[in-house]
């Protein structure tokens, strides 16, 4: 029960997280409207996305150094739900898009990059699934994982920066970046990203559990 | 250009000028809403609990 303090304080943030962001008070912004509380469900499947991402090539980059194959099995249960966030992330995007920029798909820099991230991890599953050996699928999945998370950063946090996007809001458009968040909507904000980034740890260690169940009884 | 951040002022809350879903507050049924999601996400939670109670419950007996 002790080591599981963590568990209860997820659920605590999750909680918070819902009824700060149905229930608290936000900024009457045109255009956005109460859809602006999509911030605190939308966004941090982003950030719980790239956290839950991190986690797993850093157990990849361990595996290749001490060639465990736990920390293999960790990687892939942690790429897992952190692609699981990210489709998320995509799908109420598009909703969320088509009622405030009109719609579902506009070809955004953002959104288009986000697409193409997914794809080259979807890429690293098909791989998994491919290799019959486990060390050699081990090996040289971890080497795709870090090439995948090295193209991630980049498609996310850069190319995107450097031509206009609807994300950032220009031309007046209203996106939510346009506006800087404010420190009440950080107060459900970072609990929100810190509650669902928990939720994928959770999931992903009761996955990793049962694999190992897996290979020590069959 | 990209435009500017605009900051979001004190006024913003109170800007009577955008529609927010104020009629769906004043009959209260927001907390209905808040409600009926609060009771999935708590279901949601007490099935992942009980996996993970199952997980446990199996490493023991693997161990044993």
């Amino acid at each position: 029960m002790r080591q599981n303090w963590w568990k209860f304080l997820t659920v605590f943030l999750l909680g918070y997280t819902f009824i700060g962001g149905l229930l608290f008070e936000v900024p009457r912004l045109n255009i956005l409207n109460e859809t602006i509380r999509a911030l605190h469900f939308h966004v941090p499947m982003w950030f719980g996305m790239i956290i839950l991402l991190s986690i797993s090539v850093y157990y990849s980059i361990n595996y290749l150094r001490k060639g465990s194959i736990e920390t293999d099995h960790k990687a892939i249960e942690f790429a897992n739900v952190g692609v699981v966030f990210g489709v998320f992330g995509i799908l109420t995007g598009m909703f969320w898009a088509q009622f405030t920029w009109g719609a579902w798909w506009s070809g955004d820099p953002k959104q288009n990059a986000s697409a193409i991230g997914l794809l080259i991890y979807f890429a690293y599953f098909v791989l998994r699934g491919s290799l019959e050996n486990e060390e050699q699928r081990a090996r040289i999945s971890a080497v795709y994982n870090i090439f995948a998370f090295s193209a991630l950063i980049p498609l996310l946090f850069i190319l995107p920066r450097l031509t206009d996007s609807l994300h950032p809001g220009n031309g007046g458009n209203p996106g939510f970046n346009a506006y800087d968040m404010d420190s009440r909507l950080r107060l459900v904000f970072y609990p929100a990203v810190v509650a669902w980034t928990m939720l994928g740890v959770w999931i992903a260690t009761v996955r990793f559990r049962i694999k190992r169940l897996e290979s020590t009884h069959l | 250009m990209a435009q500017e951040k605009q900051k979001i002022e004190a006024s913003d809350y109170t800007n009577n000028d955008v529609e927010m879903a104020d009629a769906l507050r004043e009959d209260g049924k927001i907390y209905v809403l808040t409600g009926i999601i609060l009771i999935i996400l708590a279901g949601t939670i007490a099935y992942l609990v009980t996996i993970d109670r199952k997980v446990s419950r199996l490493e023991k007996q693997s161990k044993s």
